[in-house]
């Protein structure tokens, strides 16, 4: 006889009860170990997919809208020793005109045979005229090879089309193109550098057909790095490596020989020269002088006017003489035309660009210094910057300027002055003037001039290319396979959101299985007593029990650990199919590893065991001469002691959940769902400990004769008083749980286009591939998209938004966004109509007009944010009062702190800020791709209707804001689903639970029953005693967990958007009740049905 | 002296606090070396307290506990269930045999929180040389579910026996019997006494088994009255 020997015995004999403590082990592990085993495979799954998006790729040039030489990526990979890929990459619109099917925000690759070799599986490079489409992308426009179809690209100038007098008359391409090849995932179909696991839609094309039909020969603005085998490539290495091989072509700068005598100038591509430009300029050519010519809209003296001129501003026109700010010298050309002389005086009037291309025409009057021949070499013709739509214009009349040119100001002297002169300067200011009155974003020089010999100008190329940073010119390399790899492994935590899911459920098998193990030890309370009375001491008690229990326990988690790839498997399953909206993918695979498989294991023999063993040590804690007895009796003094310590536990927690709310709605934190919650759980807690005391009170020697029936209920459940609290708990946090699931879901009630709501109140959410330059509020706008003759589109408004392209950090991404989407927003629009609300709020935002704090910069290079509280909680890791750091576009680093989070918001993953500090800081975004549109809800139709069709060439695509809502609610309703499947699971254990303890009640006092029966008292009162006991279990747990739940979703019934989803909470209420009524109702008919006063004779 | 009770008082607390259920009242007991005591008493007069606070599985409210001299209030739980195990055998109402153990086993039960592996070996030898004493050698492989109440009862006695205890206490032995075996069970307890050298403090309702014994105490309204 051993010790493993009796061990041995009494697992076989008590295998029943060992079971049952193995099978609730084995849920709970399972449940821990697949909700684990699933952040993993989420986890391995977006890093999957990072290697298939990237293939090769490790570092990455994205410059967006300026554009360097294809050949900087041969010139950079003979110092790289590595694959450098050169990349056209625009936006487009993907149309099949046989089934009349339209695709939107289409990629545009222009790829060489370089970029092929990046991928494992390359498909042939398509020829001129032919297209590979990803999988997606044929799918949606039942495309296959062989077909043709419609591609749509924004035409791109290098200059931004919110520069003033750029043009922008005709913003597409198009062009038809034949399918050669469908590209699959892991060949280039899901090439993106952006972290997000939905598929992008890609088109690639051939780079060389690419470039020459948008009009960029021989550029590109992505460059793809691959690694080199020794992987020594460092972000550092590569720009020094870059500041190495580029040329002033790839900083879009250009060195031009003015008249082959010395004289040289500086242009920019993008026509005004920047100011990091200018200032490396001014430091490596110290004699270069700026040059900025305008294009004024009149000259006008004395009734006279000569409409449509370039002025230049720059100094020294005459040697030795400075113009003061409002001196000008003019042509003789001029003078005649105005009839002036010198010491007479002239108004120039000029445009400046504002935001959305609104044109503000301002004047400044000059007085003339002096008159000059227009053959004077001043009056050079190659001053005029190369304005696209102008200097290649025939005549005046068929000049694109992107300002409005009235046609019937232009006289025929001017046509020949044209045909003449072409754009050469009437006048010249100083440039000191010339900054202060056509100051721009852009830069205030459209050229720069100096002299120099052929070696002297070889040291200013060089000086000045070494002066100038790469970076801020838009070549800034990024590991965009390290950041895809941070985004996946900073992916949203499936393991602890599973974990949390799946709270409920293990905490039911877990109390299950204590409360399995508390019957078990009950059981065996006498064979303990008798192993202490055989000298065996409490220790060796211990030890064999806890020896059998570890036995069972690990045997219980390991069939855990196994079910639980099976539970993983179930939930992937579940994720890649039914639930896809809460993960936007269905490329999720498993992934095992064995340190998650073994913390889950030993997760479920810690939790486990130390919920046993705290069992066992309470039922180990009675007197011997008691538990030798086989009966629980508890001392007065202590059943007194504990009702006190019940009470006050009950006065603690309540007191503590008040104390809580009350802090949350006066901190206006009321928003933060955290605070609720657990005020809700103090709540809970403090209605079970005070369900405790009244057990224990009730058990007190009464006053009166007779029990009533209530105080009867109430000893009998004192009687087993842990089991009673046990059931309770269980009942009342499933119900708490399921309530807290079911009041959150977002769904709409008619209150989603109230201002307060989510939309905004705004009736749609327009995006475009190509942006809309214009303000469509305006009268020029209207007239320029066609919107004015529209009577549906009368009064209707629009709120033109800003985007810097990001990472999507919506719940729709389940990446982490390190720096997402930046809108520029109008902030006194949002704030006269109150719309949206805020869940969180720095304290220095007013309350009452909380929008306008986005107009005030926080500090040089900080400028306020808002975004959404979920994406700031759950994707970025962040909270108000954080900042997020970008880049700007001129290479400066811009922070944006949060200074508050929105209520769920059609925002959802996006950085709102204000427009014109965004323009400020992004002065290249030109026009706006997004847009909320406000309108008559009657009208909602032909407004979504009319703009779909006018813009369609945009590529706009015109969504209810509220269905757009809707689909972020879609992601949370879906994670709410699983959570109250999950939890509704728990709540069958815990109804087991209370089927359970019923049916061992029954067991142990068959005797009593049989003496009422005995004594004379019908089965109805006995059926009726029996079961108004357990159903007042039942409604005590239900109603516990009712009220602590609407503590937790107090906040919600202040807000004007919420209401309560009363049905569906009653329906679930009505199947829990349902539920536990029938693991009442059986086990007492079945138990009833026998002859019980039988076991009044055994005895 | 064997034992030794000392001014031996124990109360229970009320539900009304401010009154105290008086069990047992400044008893005094003394067991000599292989004296057989009994003690009777009504129902609930507080015989089994007195014979668990011998046994040390209580504790009295006030008085001292004296075991070969040695006053056991201040020893440790460890150094108790050592007393218990090696000092005092206890033989109850209801057997207790473990349904999970045969009788063999449930006899060498008390030999397993021994740390000594020879008293092993010696006492598996007692043990069947007992088993076959009390006439149970043919039901040494069976389970307690496969004996008679008067089998399991005489297995428990062999139980309380084989780590060869000074001191045997039982608890109302014959209880549970029908006469037949609570006659056989008495003689077997008497006859053990001697063999055995073991002391016995029996708490019973039996005049019969009380019969047996050397000396007879009364317990009244918590007192101790010797009546042989």
């Amino acid at each position: 006889m051993s010790l493993f020997h009796l061990i041995l015995s009494n697992l076989k004999y008590y295998r029943k009860a060992y079971l049952a403590i193995l099978a609730g082990t084995a849920i709970s592990t399972a449940v821990l170990t697949g909700a684990l085993v699933v952040g993993d495979s989420v986890s391995y799954s977006l890093g999957q997919l990072t290697d298939i998006r990237l293939g090769k790729i490790r570092f990455a040039i994205q410059s967006g809208d300026r554009f360097f030489r294809q050949k900087l990526a041969n010139d950079l990979s003979k110092h790289t020793k590595t694959l450098v890929v050169p990349v056209l990459q625009l936006e487009g619109i993907a149309v099949n005109t046989d089934k009349n099917t339209q695709l939107n925000r289409v990629e545009v690759l222009g790829v060489d045979t370089q970029f092929l070799k990046l991928w494992d599986s390359p498909t042939p490079l398509p020829g001129d005229d032919e297209a590979i489409l990803s999988r997606n992308v044929a799918e949606k426009l039942n495309l296959k090879p062989g077909d043709e179809f419609i591609l749509k690209i924004r035409k791109q100038a290098k200059a931004s089309a919110n520069a003033p007098f750029v043009s922008e008359k005709e913003p597409l391409i198009t062009f038809r193109l034949k399918v050669s090849g469908l590209a699959d995932d892991r060949q280039m179909g899901r090439f993106s550098l952006k972290s997000n696991q939905s598929a992008p839609f890609n088109v690639f094309i051939n780079l060389a057909a690419m470039s020459r039909k948008v009009e960029l020969p021989g550029n590109a603005n992505v460059l793809l790095i691959a690694d080199t085998k020794s992987k020594d490539l460092t972000i550092p290495k590569l720009d020094s490596l870059i500041l190495q091989s580029w040329k002033p072509e790839d900083a879009g700068i250009e060195f031009r020989n003015l008249s082959g005598n010395g004289n040289f100038e500086i242009r920019s591509g993008r026509i005004f020269i920047d100011d990091n430009t200018a200032k490396a300029i001014k430091t490596s050519i110290p004699e270069a002088k700026p040059v900025l010519t305008y294009l004024v809209n009149a000259i006008s003296t004395n009734g006279k006017s000569t409409p449509y001129s370039f002025v230049t501003a720059k100094d020294s026109v005459l040697p030795g003489q400075q113009l003061s700010d409002r001196e000008i010298i003019i042509s003789d050309w001029l003078a005649s035309d105005l009839s002036v002389k010198q010491g007479d005086s002239l108004t120039l009037r000029y445009f400046k660009m504002g935001s959305f291309r609104k044109l503000v025409e301002d004047s400044t009057r000059f007085r003339i210094k002096m008159i000059l021949p227009i053959t004077d070499p001043e009056f050079d013709q190659t001053l005029m910057p190369d304005f696209p739509g102008m200097s290649d214009a025939g005549n005046c009349r068929d000049w694109e300027t992107g300002a409005p040119v009235n046609l019937d100001n232009i006289r025929d002297k001017d046509e020949k002055y044209w045909n003449d002169f072409r754009g050469t300067p009437k006048a010249f200011i100083s440039i000191a003037a010339g900054e202060q009155l056509w100051d721009n974003a852009f830069g205030n020089a459209t050229a720069y001039r100096f002299n120099a010999d052929i070696n002297t100008l070889a040291f200013y190329k060089s000086s000045l290319m070494a002066h100038l940073n790469p970076r801020e010119n838009g070549l800034a390399v990024n590991n965009v396979y390290a950041i895809g790899q941070t985004a996946a492994a900073n992916s949203t935590d499936f393991g602890g959101l599973f974990l949390s899911l799946s709270f409920f459920i293990i905490a039911a098998a877990l109390m299950l299985t204590a409360l399995l193990f508390s019957l078990h030890a009950q059981k065996r309370m006498s064979e303990t007593a008798v192993l202490a009375t055989l000298g065996f001491s409490k220790k060796l008690i211990i030890r064999i029990l806890f020896l059998e229990t570890i036995l069972v326990v690990i045997s219980g988690s390991m069939i855990g650990t196994i079910t639980g790839i099976l539970y993983n498997n179930l939930l992937l399953t579940g994720l890649n199919t039914l639930w896809q909206d809460a993960v936007n993918t269905s490329m999720l695979q498993i992934h095992l590893k064995p340190s998650t498989l073994f913390l889950g294991f030993a997760l479920g023999v810690i939790t486990a065991l130390l919920t046993l063993l705290f069992v066992l040590l309470q039922n180990l804690r009675k007197p011997l001469s008691v538990m030798v007895k086989g009966i629980d009796i508890h001392s007065p003094a202590a059943n007194r002691s504990r009702k006190k310590i019940s009470f006050a536990l009950s006065v603690l927690f309540f007191a503590v959940a008040v104390a809580i709310i009350v802090y949350s709605f006066i901190s206006s934190h009321a928003g933060d769902s955290v605070p609720f919650l657990s005020a809700g759980g103090l709540i809970l807690l403090a209605c079970i400990s005070l369900l405790n005391s009244l057990l224990l009170h009730a058990s007190e020697k009464s006053k009166s004769m007779l029990p009533g029936f209530f105080t009867l209920i109430l000893r009998n459940a004192n009687l087993k008083r842990r089991r009673t609290i046990t059931v309770v708990a269980l009942l009342s946090i499933g119900t708490f749980t399921v309530i807290i699931t079911g009041a959150n879901r977002k769904t709409f009630y008619g209150t989603e286009n109230t201002r307060q709501s989510g939309t905004g109140g705004f009736l749609f959410w327009a995006e475009s591939t190509v942006p809309v330059l214009n303000d469509l509020n305006s009268a020029e706008g209207k007239k320029e998209y066609g919107l004015s003759d529209e009577t549906s589109l009368t009064n209707v408004r629009y709120l033109q938004m800003l985007r810097l392209d990001g990472n999507d950090a919506s719940c729709l991404n389940l990446n982490q966004a390190l720096q997402p989407a930046i809108l520029g927003v109008n902030p006194a629009y949002f704030d006269q109509q109150h719309s949206f609300s805020f869940a969180n709020r720095e304290p220095s935002v007013r309350t009452q007009h909380p929008w306008l704090a986005l107009n005030i910069p926080l500090a040089p290079g900080i400028i306020p944010g808002f975004i959404d509280q979920t994406v700031i909680q759950w994707n970025l890791f962040k909270k108000v009062g954080d900042t997020l750091f970008y880049t700007d576009e001129r290479g400066q680093t811009l922070g944006v702190k949060i200074m508050g989070g929105l209520n769920n918001s059609v925002f959802q993953g996006n950085v709102l800020v204000s427009a014109d500090l965004f323009q400020k800081y992004f002065p290249s975004t030109s026009g706006s791709k997004v847009m909320l549109i406000d309108g008559a809800y009657a009208k909602r139709k032909e407004i979504s209707d009319r703009l779909s069709y006018l813009f369609q060439d945009y590529g706009m695509v015109v969504t209810p804001a509220s269905e757009r809502l809707a689909q972020f609610n879609s992601v949370t309703n879906t994670y709410l689903t699983i959570f109250m499947m999950l939890s509704g699971l728990g709540i069958i254990i815990g109804t087991i639970g209370l089927g359970i303890v019923l049916l061992r009640n029954l067991a142990e006092r068959k005797q009593e029953i049989a003496l009422y029966q005995a004594l004379g008292f019908g089965q109805r009162y006995i059926v009726k005693l029996i079961f108004t006991e357990h159903l007042f279990l039942l409604f005590s747990g239900i109603g516990i967990g009712v009220i602590a739940a609407f503590a937790g979703i107090l906040p919600s019934f202040f807000s004007l958007t919420f209401q309560l989803p009363t049905t569906f909470l009653l329906l679930i209420l009505l199947l829990i009740v349902l539920n536990g009524f029938a693991w009442i109702y059986f086990p007492i008919k079945s138990s009833l049905k026998k002859n019980l006063v039988q076991s009044l004779r055994i005895e | 002296m064997l034992a030794e009770l000392s001014r031996i008082t124990k109360y229970y607390e009320q539900q009304d606090s401010s009154v105290r259920n008086q069990v047992l009242q400044e008893i005094s007991l003394q067991v000599a070396n292989n004296e057989r005591i009994a003690i009777v008493g009504p129902s609930g007069s507080g015989k089994s307290t007195l014979l668990n606070i011998l046994g040390t599985l209580d504790k009295p409210s006030s008085g001292k506990v004296l075991l070969e001299g040695v006053a056991v209030d201040q020893m440790r739980e460890t150094q108790l269930a050592d007393l218990r195990n090696t000092f005092i055998g206890f033989v109850f109402q209801m057997h207790h045999l473990l349904p999970q153990l045969t009788l063999f086993e449930n006899v060498m039960l008390p030999v397993l929180p021994q740390k000594d592996m020879s008293a092993s070996k010696a006492a598996g030898e007692r043990a069947v040389h007992l088993i076959e004493r009390v006439g149970l050698k043919e039901h040494m492989r069976q389970y307690p579910s496969q004996l008679s109440v008067g089998e399991c009862q005489r297995a428990a006695v062999v139980r309380a026996l084989i780590n060869q205890p000074r001191l045997l206490l039982a608890d109302e032995p014959t209880g549970s019997l029908d006469a037949a075996s609570a006659e056989k069970l008495s003689t077997l307890l008497a006859e053990l006494n001697r063999e055995q050298n073991v002391a016995m403090v029996i708490v019973t309702h039996s005049m019969e088994l009380a019969a047996k014994m050397d000396k007879i105490y009364q317990l009244r309204e918590g007192r101790l009255v010797i009546s042989k």
